[in-house]
């Protein structure tokens, strides 16, 4: 975020809070409530409003931030989930070349990598990757796949750190696969859980990309 | 100011900076207190993923778009030290101590982490983040004289106003995103695709076996009509207590099927204390500390 837009934003926050500050004490004596409130008190009112009320009513009512307010857009934005129906539930794997063998395996023990249960049963680190699928889908391919190549430097660092000794990582990939939803299919038989990717069929699952990686990428700093 | 315009607008002034009794916002805060401190307390073998360099983080410059400020993750010895002063200020919101303080180390450490790591806390954080941020600047309360000759606490009705506010733009827009741009309206399966998926726990699996599809669909108009409904149920006195209720189902049904939403139903049960007469919480309190030994000492502590 350019740091001009949030020098920006502030100064319009001020101005509008400024502004109305004066106006309410202005008129303060037409109402008795107001006429006993500190001027302490009703500069946080005022604040607060433009800070948080405004902006998020402004964006339930015309799906976007406000102009000025674009550095905390993530923040204004309320509602939205679970807004429409979903054919498939997707979800990520992730694969690893190693040293003297072409072969593409899955991350032996994920845990190790990321263990903290984000949302739902998603692990930290795929739901990440969904983060860097919605930029992507928005056009940002360029800075989608750097994102996805941070994530492979340090899936491959990690690597030497949890198996030193071991052949190293020469290159990581991230596939992106799902499974449909239908009444025609049986119902689930318990709780969620990514399929193993050879259960896959190949029109289920693709590749988002993949990184090769040389020697000095595998000394990212862990 | 027109004359004609002048009336309304006095009243909705009056609305929004009148004293009132000071027990929604006390137990609203202590409410959120108690429901982030429970969260954070899921995590114990996660921690040093989340907040150190021991997990991913980007680097500056691939952090996630849409956050304004860059912090970097903690050395993974600080991580002790960071929860013992977060998890500790919640604590002391709970028990009523240092309550001003403590509220503006929360909200501290709640930007921190919103900004180092938006990706985990997602919604939930958010509401904390500027909940904590209202509790910080709070007005301080006064004892006066009521209409009935008694002596009361009262404080500026400003800082409710706006977490009322909060709430009822939070579901509406959700019930209207629903509708248009989503297909709630025009899908009869979208709750039965919804309760499919990463969250489908194993209840939610076990109703998809067992209910029939007529069923999903009149789960899914339930929660819609409520969702827009919200602002009637909400702001119609009479109708809170329906409101509570069925916010109350509502959350119930989504915490059973989807996993460890269970939290974020916790805090929008919570902020539906911003609405409940003062008199019926302060009779609650009052019977809570009479009968829940421990709770008198050091807990529900409202001015």
């Amino acid at each position: 975020m350019d740091p001009a837009d949030i020098v920006k934003f502030f100064l319009i926050l001020a101005t509008l809070t400024a502004l109305s500050f004066s106006g309410l004490w202005f008129i303060k004596r037409r109402s008795s409530f107001l006429a006993r409130t500190s001027a302490t008190n009703l500069f946080s009112a005022c604040l607060l409003f433009y800070a948080w009320v405004f902006p998020i009513s402004y964006q339930a009512i015309f799906d976007r931030s406000p102009p000025a307010y674009k550095p905390f857009d993530d923040v204004h934005n309320l509602g939205g989930l679970f807004a429409r129906s979903q054919t498939n539930v997707a979800f990520h794997y992730i694969q690893i070349q190693l040293e003297d063998d072409p072969a593409w395996i899955d991350l032996p023990e994920e845990g190790k990598y990321s263990s903290l249960v984000a949302t739902g049963y998603t692990k930290r680190l795929p739901w990440l990757l969904v983060f860097i699928d919605v930029a992507e889908w928005r056009g940002q391919k360029a800075f989608a796949y750097r994102q996805r190549d941070e994530v492979a430097k340090w899936i491959a660092a990690r690597h030497q750190k949890l198996n030193p000794g071991a052949a190293a990582v020469t290159a990581v990939r991230f596939l992106y696969g799902w499974q449909l939803f239908s009444h025609h299919l049986p119902p689930p038989e318990g709780r969620f859980r990514v399929p193993p990717l050879a259960s896959l069929e190949p029109e289920n699952f693709r590749v988002l990309s993949q990184h090769p990686l040389g020697s000095v990428n595998v000394e990212a700093k862990l | 100011m027109t004359p004609s315009l002048a009336k309304p607008a006095t009243r909705f002034l009056d609305f929004v900076f009148e004293p009132v009794d000071p027990i929604r916002l006390d137990m609203l805060r202590w409410g959120l207190a108690f429901s982030y401190l429970l969260y954070l307390c899921l995590w114990p073998e996660s921690y040093r993923e989340w907040l150190s360099v021991e997990g991913f983080h980007y680097t500056r410059d691939v952090a996630v778009a849409g956050h304004s400020f860059y912090f970097s993750p903690l050395p993974v010895a600080a991580v002790p030290w960071f929860l013992t002063v977060f998890m500790g200020s919640l604590f002391s919101i709970i028990c009523g101590w240092q309550t001003r303080l403590m509220t503006w180390i929360c909200f501290a450490c709640t930007f921190y982490l919103y900004e180092m790591e938006p990706v985990t806390m997602f919604t939930l954080n958010k509401l904390y983040l500027v909940a904590f941020a209202i509790f910080c600047l709070v007005p301080g309360t006064q004892r006066v004289m009521t209409a009935g000759g008694v002596m009361a606490w009262r404080q500026s009705a400003w800082p409710l106003r706006i977490l009322q506010t909060t709430f009822i733009i939070h579901y509406f827009c959700a019930g209207v995103c629903k509708v248009w741009p989503g297909d709630w309206l025009t899908n009869p399966d979208v709750l039965w695709s919804q309760s499919q998926g990463l969250y489908a726990t194993d209840a939610a699996a076990f109703m998809l076996r067992h209910l029939p599809r007529w069923a999903w669909t009149v789960l899914q108009y339930f929660a819609l009509v409520f969702e827009l409904a919200v602002p009637f149920l909400f702001l119609w006195r009479r109708l809170v207590p329906l409101g509570i209720v069925l916010n109350l189902l509502l959350q119930l049904g989504i915490a059973l099927m989807m996993y460890k939403l269970i939290y974020f139903g916790m805090q929008i049960v919570f902020f539906s204390l911003a609405f409940v007469d003062a008199s019926t919480l302060r009779h609650i309190t009052g019977w809570l500390r009479r009968t829940v030994p421990g709770v008198r000492s050091w807990t529900l502590r409202t001015s």
